[in-house]
């Protein structure tokens, strides 16, 4: 799965979750709270894209992204490494 | 006799009034910082988070505020007070839900950079509680006592390390897993969150009581939290609260419950 993908995802859960991404464009320079997410929606939103990505990240790890681009790439690590073979 | 610092809350809700009339309260700097924001939704969260914290720091200081001084994020996103000849007497601690906002200032002293945090959260369908990303096995099980109640512990529960996060992050980048919740009582409005990390010296210990109350805004109802560092009294600090936005709701919701 590529970056497009998991990016794919991350919207996907944020227009669910997000009332205010409704009809906007989300880019990866955004960050949740642009579209005035909460705190609680944005632990929803990494949580069910790490469920639907099969993926688990260390919470001390998410702290450090500080807007989607940075989300989507810790995801890609994740993903990445979840994809080696045994 | 009360003892310790007063520190000021207000809490003000979005009646939809023109992003204009909420931007005529700020300053400058923080009208420019808002415009720069991507989304309507964030420009009106900011700006009413910002024209409370102008009323919190009124009552705090009286006449000792600047005219000029803006609130504008650090380098963590945290709240920063900035204008020319501005003495960092005071700081606050912003957050913003829905259609509310709550700002709570109070007088910082040197070598203390945090002593309170606040968060508030409107109430919905949520399982935070069971969620791993926002609490560890310890506090899962913890929230797990809670049993029918367990939903509004999750949120409660959540406001509480959010109000403690907002209290530390200023000094560094802080995670969810630095903060764990010891011990949360849904009879009195009370948890304790303990910093799990070792504190500067400057902060007593580490330790934060927490007082949670739900209030009723203009589109549904809300919890509200209030996180304060220290444990000797005079380091504590006494909450005013300035509200015309919300009432008060009975909070009795549950037990008490810590961790094992």
């Amino acid at each position: 799965m590529g970056r497009h993908e998991i990016f794919q995802v991350i919207q996907s859960h944020m227009r669910n979750i997000i009332r205010g991404t409704t009809g906007k464009e989300i880019l990866e320079q955004n960050s949740m709270r642009d579209f005035g997410a909460d705190s609680l929606q944005i632990v929803e939103v990494v949580s069910r894209s790490m469920k639907q990505l099969r993926i688990k990240i260390p919470r001390g790890k998410l702290k450090d992204a500080q807007n989607l681009a940075d989300l989507v790439n810790l995801f890609e690590q994740a993903v990445q490494f979840a994809q080696q073979p045994a | 006799m009360p003892t310790g610092r007063l520190a000021h809350l207000v809490i003000e809700a979005d009646s939809g009034q023109p992003l204009p009339a909420l931007l005529a309260a700020l300053t400058p700097a923080e009208q420019r910082w808002v415009r720069a924001l991507p989304t309507r939704a964030r420009q009106r969260q900011s700006a009413l988070a910002r024209q409370a914290a102008h009323i919190a720091l009124q009552r705090l200081c009286r006449a000792g505020v600047p005219k000029e001084l803006s609130v504008l994020p650090g380098p963590r996103g945290e709240p920063q007070l900035r204008g020319e000849n501005w003495n960092g007497s005071a700081a606050v601690s912003l957050s913003h839900s829905g259609r509310l906002a709550a700002a709570l200032a109070w007088r910082a002293r040197p070598g203390e950079p945090h002593a309170a945090g606040v968060d508030v959260e409107r109430i919905r369908s949520s399982e935070v509680a069971s969620n791993p990303l926002a609490f560890s096995r310890a506090e899962r099980a913890l929230l797990r006592q809670a049993g029918d109640a367990g939903a509004f512990a999750g949120l409660a529960a959540w406001t509480a390390k959010e109000a403690a996060w907002k209290a530390i992050r200023s000094e560094r980048q802080v995670g969810l897993d630095a903060l764990v919740l010891t011990k949360l009582d849904l009879v009195r409005g009370h948890a304790r969150v303990h910093w799990r990390r070792r504190p500067r010296r400057a902060l007593e210990e580490s330790t934060f009581s927490v007082t949670i109350r739900v209030v009723q805004g203009p589109d549904g109802v809300y919890l509200l939290s209030v996180a304060e560092a220290g444990a000797h009294r005079d380091s504590k600090i006494r909450i005013v609260v300035h509200d015309k936005a919300t009432r008060p709701l009975p909070f009795r919701v549950g037990g008490e419950y810590a961790s094992a």
